[in-house]
């Protein structure tokens, strides 16, 4: 029996396939969570960006409005009496008291000459302006201009101007400016700082930093990053900062002055954000696959584990094994239990009157000592049954092909068998077959052999199966029966002939129709009383003791009386017939003239055995006496020619003496010691002969 | 009488129907030179008996005629043959001799020698 492996690349076990339905069933809500995950980074990204821009707009403004506010002084101060009188200690002195902090005034004329400047004691100012620039941009717009930073001729380091021009007659006269330090715009950055590692600047129209909120003395009058400059305003961008950290920025534009203000944040914050996000999306896949597992690994088990054991019963009921039904909560398993166990059920009805059935043709085949065979005729093997074996002689339970099955068939009849072979699987449904076999021991044994062709559907040979009967007891008795056919038929015409004989022999001595029917009946009962002394022995032969008696047995109650004495011995089916007819014709003799014609007269009938090798001879007397007196015959009639002629048939010495007180014969014939053997047995006939 | 003066060699082994061949023969006015009643003796006689024809028994005592036959047959001496069974009991080599099926009568044993002798 073969067992079948759960074999297709196909087949996974119920859990799989619940994860599979699991993964199936989730993968769109992961995919939608991804999506969420995804817009609530792009908005937090967004919401970012738009608190940053508004920082920088309300920079933009703080700068604007710082700005305005210096405007505001300088329109004050230039409204000064002191400037149309020219009275420029008087303004000196007007602006000291004004101003605050290192906020100075310098006030130059249309050429550029310093007219005061409050930063250095009133007389001491330089001759020129030391911001060209922004007298260049005066006389052509004529409007109050936002200084980019340089280097003040009195202060010695970075400053800005804010500078107004005053007109008199139409004409500029003078222009008047602030000059500040890039230190109060820093304290104006630090005022706006929101976070720590934000960084916000402000650089002028050549891109040099004026101020900025980290690392304020060592950056200011430096070129700030060039692509800082390429973008438009209020739009984020990628870039790295001065530490070379990746930062998001943006920059605006200062409404009053030519400056810009740019806000930096590290990259850093929005990649976390997107990491967390990935993370938590991740957290999520993670634990949702997991439950997926674990909840189609219970699920699975709940209908695996049935299955297993729906699967061990059918397979116990393969083996004919008892099959236990376990109750599960899978309808369908329950089902496939059932009708497990009823086929079980239905399997031992049928397995038991398959038994029956075949307990009764294993007794047939028994009792019929038929031995079965099978023929598998594509792979060219034999299956044999123990008796077949039996049948062959050999002991062999292996595989036979038809070559090794046909050594067995004795040779005279190999070609024949294998000739009907081929005609059987060309075109038979039944065959029947008789040949000999010769076994390996030599024993020649005849066989029937029958069968039946199984064919498939075009009609080719498959199988044959057959059954083989040892036959040759029933051969035996077939050649016997033909033997002794033969031989009945033989004795028949035999017997004719001499009944014919006995008729013609008869009637040339007897031609009367009275006295020849007297002499004819004597001596056809003589003959049949021999054949019936035969019939009851088998035709093996008689006693020597029982020929004599029978042939003697219708002259018991003549005259004389008849004395047999003689050792046992056996006489040959063939001459017991000849002995009888002697016997018969020497008593109608003696009962006609001799000594059984009186009462007184005896016949001694005996005989003595000697061994001669194979040959027991038989020297046989018959003596008789008191009878009237003997003279020989004067010619020979049919009594003497048959007893000389039965003398040479039985191969015997025959000797006659007419002695006048009793004739006397003596016939010494042989028979063979075996024929004794085959009547007697062996030990009998041992005894007889050795006595 | 065609038969007269016939010498006749006879194998018969019963001893009833010897004697009535004979008698038979003689009623035909054949001379029986020779009986035998046993293989041995009709073997021997076989080889030296002068006659015209020979009436052989086939199954003599159990044995078979044929070489009895044989010798004859290579003397020249046509010969009949008796027997209780078929033709296809005489020796092959002897198929087309005359056969007498036992029981026989007197014209059967007329018409068969003169048969054999006219050959």
């Amino acid at each position: 029996m073969t067992t079948r492996q759960a074999s297709s690349s196909k087949a996974w076990p119920a859990a799989s396939h619940l994860i599979l339905y699991a993964v199936i069933v989730a993968l769109p809500l992961l995919l939608l969570v991804g999506l969420l995950l995804y817009r609530s980074v792009v908005l937090e990204r967004e919401q970012l960006e738009r608190r940053i821009i508004q920082v920088l707009d309300a920079l933009v403004a703080d700068v604007d409005r710082d700005i305005d506010r210096h405007l505001t002084v300088l329109h004050t101060l230039a409204t000064s009496p002191a400037i149309a009188a020219e009275d420029w200690q008087s303004l000196y002195k007007q602006a000291k008291r004004g101003l605050s902090g290192k906020t100075y005034l310098v006030l130059i004329d249309a050429d550029g000459h310093q007219l005061v400047n409050t930063y250095v004691p009133y007389g001491r100012a330089p001759e020129m302006t030391g911001d060209p620039a922004t007298l260049q941009t005066i006389r052509r717009t004529g409007q109050p201009v936002v200084s980019d930073l340089f280097v003040s001729l009195v202060v010695h380091a970075p400053v800005y101007n804010i500078s107004i021009p005053i007109l008199r007659d139409g004409k500029l006269a003078y222009v008047m400016s602030l000059g500040l330090l890039p230190e109060d715009l820093r304290q104006l950055l630090d005022a706006e700082q929101v976070q720590a590692d934000w960084t916000t600047t402000i650089w002028d129209r050549k891109g040099i930093i004026l101020a900025r909120s980290r690392d304020h003395d060592s950056s200011i009058a430096t070129k700030v990053s060039p692509d800082r400059l390429q973008h438009p305003p209020r739009t984020v961008f990628a870039s790295t900062n001065f530490e070379g950290k990746r930062v998001l920025a943006v920059t605006a534009r200062s409404g009053l002055s030519d400056w810009t203000i740019g806000v930096s944040y590290p990259a850093e914050l929005v990649d976390r954000q997107v990491r967390q996000s990935l993370l938590f999306w991740g957290i999520t896949i993670a634990v949702f696959a997991a439950l997926v597992v674990v909840l189609a690994v219970v699920f699975g088990r709940q209908i695996a584990v049935p299955l297993a054991a729906a699967r061990q019963a059918a397979e116990s009921l393969g083996r004919g094994e008892p099959v236990t039904v376990a109750s599960s909560t899978v309808s369908e398993v329950n089902a496939v239990n059932h009708a497990l166990h009823d086929a079980q059920l239905e399997l031992q009805r049928s397995l038991a009157a398959l038994n029956e059935h075949e307990e009764q043709l294993r007794t047939a085949a028994d009792a019929a000592q038929f031995g079965a065979h099978q023929y598998d005729v594509a792979n060219d093997r034999s299956i044999r049954s123990p008796q077949l074996r039996q049948i062959l002689g050999v002991d062999d339970a292996g595989d036979a092909t038809f070559e090794s099955g046909l050594a067995l068939v004795h040779p005279d009849d190999r070609a024949a068998v294998r000739l009907h072979k081929e005609q059987i699987l060309a075109s038979e449904e039944n065959y029947q077959l008789a040949y000999r076999i010769r076994r390996p021991d030599g024993e020649v044994r005849w066989v029937m052999d029958r069968g039946k062709v199984i064919r498939d559907a075009w009609g080719k040979a498959q199988r044959v199966v057959g059954v083989l009967l040892d036959i040759t007891d029933l051969k035996a008795a077939e050649q016997r029966q033909r033997l002794l056919f033969d031989e009945l038929n033989h004795r028949v015409k035999n017997t004719l002939a001499i009944v014919q004989s006995l008729a013609q022999q008869t009637l040339r001595t007897k031609p009367g129709p009275e006295e020849f029917a007297g002499a004819f009946e004597d001596r056809l009962a003589s003959l049949a009383r021999a054949h019936n002394l035969l019939t009851r022995e088998s035709w093996r032969g008689a006693t020597l003791d029982r020929i004599v008696h029978n042939a003697m047995e219708p002259f018991a109650d003549s005259g004389g009386r008849i004395t047999v004495e003689g050792p046992t011995v056996v006489v040959p089916a063939g001459s017991t017939i000849t002995l009888c007819l002697m016997l018969h014709e020497l008593a109608t003799n003696a009962a006609r003239y001799g000594a059984l014609s009186t009462p007184q007269g005896n016949v001694a009938i005996a005989w003595s055995l000697s061994r001669n090798g194979a040959l027991l001879n038989i020297d046989l007397q018959w003596h008789e006496r008191n009878g009237p007196t003997v003279s020989p015959p004067t010619r020979k009639g049919f009594g003497s020619r048959l007893l000389a002629a039965s003398a040479r048939q039985l191969n015997a010495e025959l000797g006659v003496d007419y002695d006048p007180a009793g004739v006397r014969y003596r016939l010494r014939f042989a028979v063979p010691v075996s024929q004794m053997v085959d009547f007697l047995g062996s030990q009998a006939a041992d005894a007889v002969s050795a006595s | 009488m065609p038969l007269a003066g016939v010498r006749v060699f006879v194998v018969e082994d019963e001893a009833l129907v010897l004697l009535e061949l004979e008698d038979l023969l003689a009623d035909l006015g054949c001379t029986v030179v020779g009986s035998a009643l046993r293989i041995e003796e009709a073997l021997s006689m076989a080889q030296s008996v002068q006659c015209d024809v020979a009436v052989l028994d086939v199954n003599v005592g159990g044995a078979r005629i044929d070489t009895v036959a044989e010798a004859l047959a290579h003397r020249n001496i046509p010969f009949i043959f008796v027997t209780g069974y078929e033709r296809n009991v005489l020796p092959a080599a002897f198929r087309d001799q005359p056969l007498l099926i036992k029981p026989y009568g007197k014209a059967d044993l007329e018409q068969s020698l003169k048969m054999c002798i006219d050959r």
